[in-house]
């Protein structure tokens, strides 16, 4: 490849964090550790019921049996040093939080923040269709569209605010995707979580509009442990995104969320996140540890779930968005653009677990890095013996845009039925000279044609985002390709 | 007292071994301090790895201690074999390199002649007659620091193969490769095997273990090859040693630049099979081509990792492991492509496609691409299924019964990789075993 492309590439790989400013709120935070009073004390600020404490309480149990043995997971492809979890912060909540009725009365340096970050909350925003709720520091701040959603039935609130108001559907569904002894993480998430977003779908409702919910970090040395479940009653339908971003700060911050999410018949739930937490500096200081717990299962028939993320920041990415297919008939998708560039390391990939007879799933999954990072995909597709007639289509494409990043592919697949059909591909190269020459031909600057090519590597996973955020996430990959190119 | 007895049986195999090794250090008088060491280092490799366990991500499909049971044996017997070489081999033009229970045996072999400037003898002698080149090549790719088999071959190294191919000679016929295990015990025998070959050789090496003599032997082989600049080796190994043998196979190979290295692994039957298969194209403009067949049936067991190490820039590799899994099989397929950084200009390709006929037959496969330089082209891709429902209907339509359909499917199937034995002979004989074991029908299907 000629000298100046190699410039550009190294530029983008160089290219600085829009979002890392630090918005001047008072907050409240407890004091940093993690130990039984911490808990309790969350515990207590979110005047939970007792059930729920003591689900906290084993799940911490469970977690410093495995902090002992320190049985983190250390099979990704990821290289960090060990996490002091006795020096995070695990709550902090933005002061001053009477009920609000309305946006109003929230702090205007929130909404000045959120403006900043292009967040439609305000109420004149209303045309884009989107109920927001905000998680800043762990704690909602506010929820939108709350009485418009009602008329139709759907439950859309921070979760806090979900298990004192619908405790039975909480109760019922916390932990059954993803129980507390799940992983590392998620114990870790369990027992500490201080709040999320809640949605309930009743049955044979059609969400009238895209939910979403927008997660910041803006205290320093605090982790962010939200908790997010989504439950789509039989025959609904309802699509969701997620948003991320976070102060640039040159210590590392953790963010271990959990995802659950029950589809049962007939339902239809899509997630989509756009992840770009803080990455790090050129040199690779700072950033946000992103160790993710993201799972859904298709209780019954035809129920269907699709997971679609757009990966482009935090030093370390850590997630596997699943899919248990339970139900016979259900179907599971996973689309992820992963970039990485600078020092950035990802390791991220689905597991679709078959259960259910003629159940689906479909996995596009493209990886593109730059710079000096790595970035991988590990995947397991599993057929168990009795899901007869199942279906897996899988596909990984990466790209390199450096000689100094990597790429991996780690997929499994584990195939317990014959009358399965499973395929997997993948492929790896770098922007093709013959491509950027072709496009050069057609008069298009050696820029925009590399511009071009990786916009076109991942439409297919941008043609899955909702309208909106596809524009969105167009810009922001031009963004992140850009940087300091004159 | 029973629970004594299942205590004392489980440690005993690794206390066997090591005493074994005593015995057999002892023995060594007047062997080279360089032997010497050699074993000793590898058997403390070996005593710290252990037997791998479940939790080693190597072995995750394959719980290795399963098939280490309590009556394994090391070899012992020195019966005379009963040479059966199969009459597709029983040819003019072919050498022959016999070993009994993993040791050489020139006795028993047909060498190819002074004239032809090809050494062929045991490592033994190899160790006096050509130190040095031994010296510079064994247990050099073969790493034993890391893995238990390979510690263990390595620590009774001694009596295995040695074939040298000096600088611009070449082997004008096949040289065919086998072992005879005789010991009627259930013993652990392992053979070892270096082909040395120098700059701008030629050779074709058959290896090909096969039923004669006791089948239930636990094998645990090592084979290493060093191919020179500009060379070329054919490589075949055929292994049916039939329903009640194991098979660890450790295979490594070092490319030296401009050279080509093809090899084609048929595995018709076996109890446990696992094969470690690792290249390392470590010079520019190699080329290396690796075919696998697996044919697993009943209860078989066999785990196939292979691992290619794109070391240096413009190499191309080839992989295609293709598996027929029947009965109570399982298969697991492990492959690797790693191209390290500044390596560029490297193709490589892998594929692993696998035919489930039975529901009770399991296939775990995970192609793994590990990618640090930029300017390449790899893929892998992988497929598990069935025979296509359409295909048979169709080919029942024009009259074959649905039997027949499945066997010519299948075959077809298996073809890819039996077409590309470099042997017009060992092809017409691997075709005919073929059908042979696809028209047997599976014993345990039913379940």
């Amino acid at each position: 490849m000629s000298n100046s492309s190699t410039k550009y590439l190294q530029e983008v790989a160089n290219s600085e964090y829009e979002y890392g400013f630090v918005s001047e709120i008072e907050s409240e935070r407890a004091p940093a550790g993690i130990n039984e009073d911490i808990v309790r004390f969350i515990s207590s600020k979110k005047d939970e019921p007792q059930w729920l404490l003591d689900w906290r309480l084993k799940a911490l149990k469970q977690w410093e049996s495995l902090n002992e043995k320190e049985a983190y997971p250390r099979w990704a492809h990821l290289k960090y040093p060990k996490i002091d979890y006795q020096s995070i912060c695990y709550y902090a909540a933005p002061k001053q939080r009477p009920a609000l009725n309305s946006l109003d009365e929230v702090d205007p340096e929130i909404i000045n923040t959120f403006n900043r970050l292009g967040i439609p909350i305000e109420e004149q925003k209303r045309l884009s269709g989107i109920a927001v709720d905000v998680v800043m520091d762990s704690v909602s701040v506010t929820t939108t569209f709350k009485k418009e959603l009602a008329q139709h039935g759907v439950i859309f609130c921070s979760f806090s605010d979900a298990v004192k108001e619908h405790p039975e559907l909480v109760r019922k569904y916390l932990g059954s995707v993803v129980p507390y002894t799940d992983n590392f993480f998620a114990t870790l998430n369990s027992a500490v979580f201080s709040d999320g977003s809640f949605c309930y779908i009743p049955p044979g409702v059609r969400c009238p509009m895209e939910l979403s919910t927008y997660f910041r970090i803006n205290e320093a040395g605090t982790g962010q442990f939200e908790r997010t479940l989504i439950i789509a009653d039989e025959g609904s339908h309802v699509s969701y995104l997620e948003g991320c971003t976070a102060p640039s700060r040159d210590e590392n911050q953790l963010h271990a969320a959990v995802v659950e999410i029950i589809a049962h018949k007939n339902a239809e739930v899509k997630y989509s996140t756009i992840q770009n937490w803080y990455p790090g500096n050129a040199e690779g200081v700072g950033g946000i540890y992103n160790f993710v717990t993201k799972r859904g299962i298709c209780l019954e028939d035809h129920a269907k779930i699709s997971w679609t993320q757009l990966e482009t920041g935090a030093a370390i990415t850590w997630k596997y968005p699943s899919v248990i297919l339970k139900g016979d008939y259900s179907i599971g998708e996973f689309y992820s653009v992963a970039f990485t560039k600078g020092h950035q390391q990802a390791d991220t990939g689905t597991k679709m677990i078959h259960m259910g007879k003629g159940t689906r799933s479909t996995i596009i999954s493209k990886g593109i890095s730059g710079g000096f990072s790595q970035n991988s995909y590990r995947g397991l597709v599993k057929i168990q013996p009795r899901a007869d007639n199942a279906r897996n289509f899988s596909q990984c494409d990466s790209m390199l845009l450096g000689d100094r990043c990597g790429a991996h592919t780690f997929p499994y697949l584990e195939i317990n039925n014959s009358s399965a059909k499973v395929e997997h591909e993948a492929t790896t190269s770098k922007v093709g000279e013959d491509q950027i020459f072709y496009c050069q031909q057609r008069g298009l600057s050696e820029q925009d044609a590399i511009k071009l090519i990786v916009n076109g590597f991942c439409r297919e996973i941008l043609a899955q985002l909702p309208m909106e955020f596809a524009v969105e996430a167009q810009k922001l990959l031009a963004i992140e390709l850009e940087s300091s190119v004159g | 007292m029973p629970e004594g007895n299942i205590s004392k049986t489980t440690v005993s195999l690794e206390d066997r071994i090591l005493t074994r090794h005593a015995a057999f250090m002892a023995n060594l008088n007047g062997s080279q301090p360089f032997l010497l060491g050699l074993r000793s280092n590898a058997l403390q490799a070996f005593q710290s790895l252990g037997f791998p366990g479940r939790k080693s991500e190597d072995w995750k499909y394959t719980p290795v201690t399963k098939w280490l049971d309590a009556s394994l044996q090391m070899a012992e017997s020195h019966d005379e074999p009963v040479l059966a070489v199969p009459p597709v081999l029983k040819q003019d033009n072919r050498y022959l390199a016999v070993s009994v229970n993993g040791i050489f045996r020139a006795d028993l072999s047909e060498l190819p002649g002074a004239e032809q400037n090809v050494v062929v003898c045991s490592l033994a002698d190899a160790f006096k007659d050509h130190t040095e080149l031994v010296q510079s090549h064994i247990a050099k790719q073969a790493d034993y620091t890391s893995e238990a088999f390979t510690a263990l071959n390595t620590a009774f190294l001694g009596n295995g193969l040695f074939v040298w191919i000096p600088d611009g000679a070449s082997l004008d016929y096949p040289l065919y490769v086998t072992d005879i295990c005789t010991d009627p015990n259930r013993s652990l025998i392992q053979p070892r095997n270096l082909f040395v070959v120098g700059a701008n050789a030629t050779g074709t090496i058959l290896e090909w273990y096969d039923g004669p003599g006791h089948p239930s032997c636990f094998e645990n082989a090592v084979t290493e090859f060093y191919v020179g600049p500009s060379s070329r080796v054919n490589h075949i190994y055929v292994f049916d040693r039939g329903e009640s043998a194991d098979l660890i196979n450790s295979l490594f190979v070092y490319q030296e630049k401009d050279s080509y290295f093809a090899t084609n692994h048929l595995t018709l039957s076996g109890r446990l099979v696992r094969y470690n298969l690792n290249f390392l194209p470590d010079g520019e403009g190699c080329e290396t081509h690796l075919l696998g067949l697996v044919l697993a049936r009943n209860e078989m067991h066999v785990d196939v990792h292979t691992f290619v190490d794109h070391a240096k820039p413009n190499s191309i590799s080839n992989e295609l492991y293709k598996c027929i899994l029947d009965g109570n099989s399982v298969g697991v397929f492990n492959g690797k492509i790693m191209v390290r950084q500044d390596a560029q200009l490297i193709n490589a390709y892998q594929s692993n496609r696998s035919v489930l006929l039975s529901d009770s037959a399991h296939m775990y496969s995970k192609p793994e691409l590990e990618i640090y330089a930029d300017d390449v082209k790899c893929s892998h891709g992988a497929t598990t299924g069935q025979l296509d429902e359409e295909a048979i209907f169709y080919l029942q339509s024009r009259g074959l019964r649905q039997e027949e359909a499945r066997l010519l499917l299948l075959e077809s199937f298996a073809r890819e990789v039996i077409e590309q034995v470099d042997d017009e002979a060992i092809r017409a004989y691997l075709g005919v075993r073929l059908r042979e074991l696809l028209g047997e029908p599976a014993v345990s299907s039913t379940t």
